[in-house]
């Protein structure tokens, strides 16, 4: 088992390939361009991406790359699927509410506790319709309405995670972890399950998952976060308001078909909060959860136990 | 010279007893001969009759001897294995499995 660790996407990344093959090292050194490529496309915080011009010319049709296409059309699956709980046009509230430069650029001007940051209050911005946005695939071009930006943020990594353990498993059983977002091609190599671990806020193993193909994703408000005022915010916005969510719930864990899913419905859950959140849960059934709550409870869905290391 | 009638004489056999020799040695060649015939005949059926018990022998004993032979030898053996078994088996179970580490660790977004 060979394995690479490398940064992109402002996230730390890990590309596994499980095949004792002399080529594997050399394989694994192609992930990191794939990511390259990907988040010159994708990024909102590089003037120059692919999705900063299509932001620049909203109100008509801008043909895309096959790349932007894909990915804008996985946000919009998640929108309909979580009812517009998760949706790409957060962009301009996401500035709103001051998260409008990377955390690495933010993080400069860090507070002791290194994720902590303090923002300009800003004022909160509605959040538009996901609906309003048009895709002709025939020309493969996306026509976003006047006053929307597009934010591929957490569907983007699920998708790339996707997308490269799909590219190397064609050289053997691989996983990649694209910043706590984690796409499996399928078995190990001996046929087992990959151990996944589960940890809480503090870094405290919970659980230890076996999971033999997918996708799982962690989406939570312990990190990311800044404070206004007295108040401490957070990177996931709630689309009803337009603000950070306020939630019973820190940390979500979810195991799905794939990161996309999972990333998706982590979000859904955490904005939701506890109780309503586990009933969205068992009422999916190709998904299953973990969540952690801001009191230190950790509550399960039916469907979890099955995947946990016993 | 004349012989005298008392020295030694030999005696030719007379043709009668020639004759008789003779006949007693084709008697016993011929003898000899159907002893041979005889043994000749005596052999086919006896070779007949061992042949088709060993045509039977390849055909059956695939199913049967071989089969029942060394299953006989291995059920002896077994008790023998079967005893390192048991003592290793429940050795195994009270080792507890350890928690695997795992590959990565799904957390919020870093």
């Amino acid at each position: 088992m060979k394995s690479l660790e490398f940064r992109a996407m402002n996230c730390q990344m890990l590309a596994v390939l499980d095949t004792a093959h002399a080529q594997s090292v050399e394989w694994l050194a192609e992930v990191p361009l794939w990511f390259a490529d990907w988040e010159q496309r994708l990024s909102r915080f590089r003037i120059d991406s692919e999705l900063r011009q299509l932001n620049r010319n909203r109100g008509r049709a801008f043909p895309v790359s096959s790349v932007l296409w894909d990915v804008v059309q996985a946000a919009l699956r998640a929108a309909a699927t979580s009812g517009g709980l998760v949706t790409p046009t957060l962009l301009t509230a996401m500035e709103s509410a001051g998260y409008d430069r990377s955390f690495s650029s933010l993080q400069l001007s860090a507070q002791p506790s290194g994720a902590s940051i303090y923002l300009k209050t800003k004022t909160p911005m509605a959040v538009k319709d996901w609906q309003a946005i048009e895709c002709s695939a025939q020309t493969r071009s996306i026509r976003l309405p006047l006053g929307v930006q597009l934010d591929l943020g957490g569907i983007a990594k699920g998708w790339a995670a996707q997308q490269a353990v799909q590219k190397l498993s064609q050289h053997g059983p691989a996983l990649v972890d694209a910043g706590g977002d984690i796409a499996i091609s399928g078995p190990r190599a001996d046929g087992t399950a990959w151990p996944i671990g589960v940890t809480d806020p503090d870094g405290h193993e919970v659980e230890v998952l076996m999971l033999s193909g997918g996708g799982v994703a962690t989406s939570g408000r312990d990190y990311r976060r800044w404070q206004q005022g007295d108040r401490w915010q957070h990177h996931i916005l709630d689309p009803r308001t337009g603000q950070p969510a306020q939630t019973d719930v820190l940390t979500v864990t979810i195991i799905a078909p794939t990161a996309c899913e999972a990333e998706m419905a982590a979000k859904v859950v955490l904005i939701l909060g506890s109780q309503a959140g586990l009933q969205w849960l068992e009422a999916h059934p190709s998904f299953a959860g973990l969540l952690i709550l801001e009191e230190g409870r950790i509550l399960r869905s039916r469907r979890f136990k099955s995947y946990v290391w016993s | 010279m004349s012989k005298s009638p008392t020295s030694p004489i030999k005696k030719r056999p007379s043709p009668a007893t020639g004759f008789k020799w003779l006949i007693s040695l084709l008697a016993t060649v011929s003898t000899l001969t159907g002893w041979q015939a005889f043994a000749a005949q005596e052999a086919t059926p006896v070779n007949t009759q061992l042949s088709q018990p060993a045509a039977q022998e390849i055909a059956q004993p695939a199913v049967i001897q071989p089969v029942q032979q060394p299953s006989t030898l291995i059920e002896s053996q077994r008790p023998a294995l079967n005893k390192k078994a048991k003592v290793k088996v429940p050795a195994v179970r009270s080792a507890p499995q350890s928690r695997p580490a795992p590959v990565t660790t799904t957390r919020s977004s870093r």
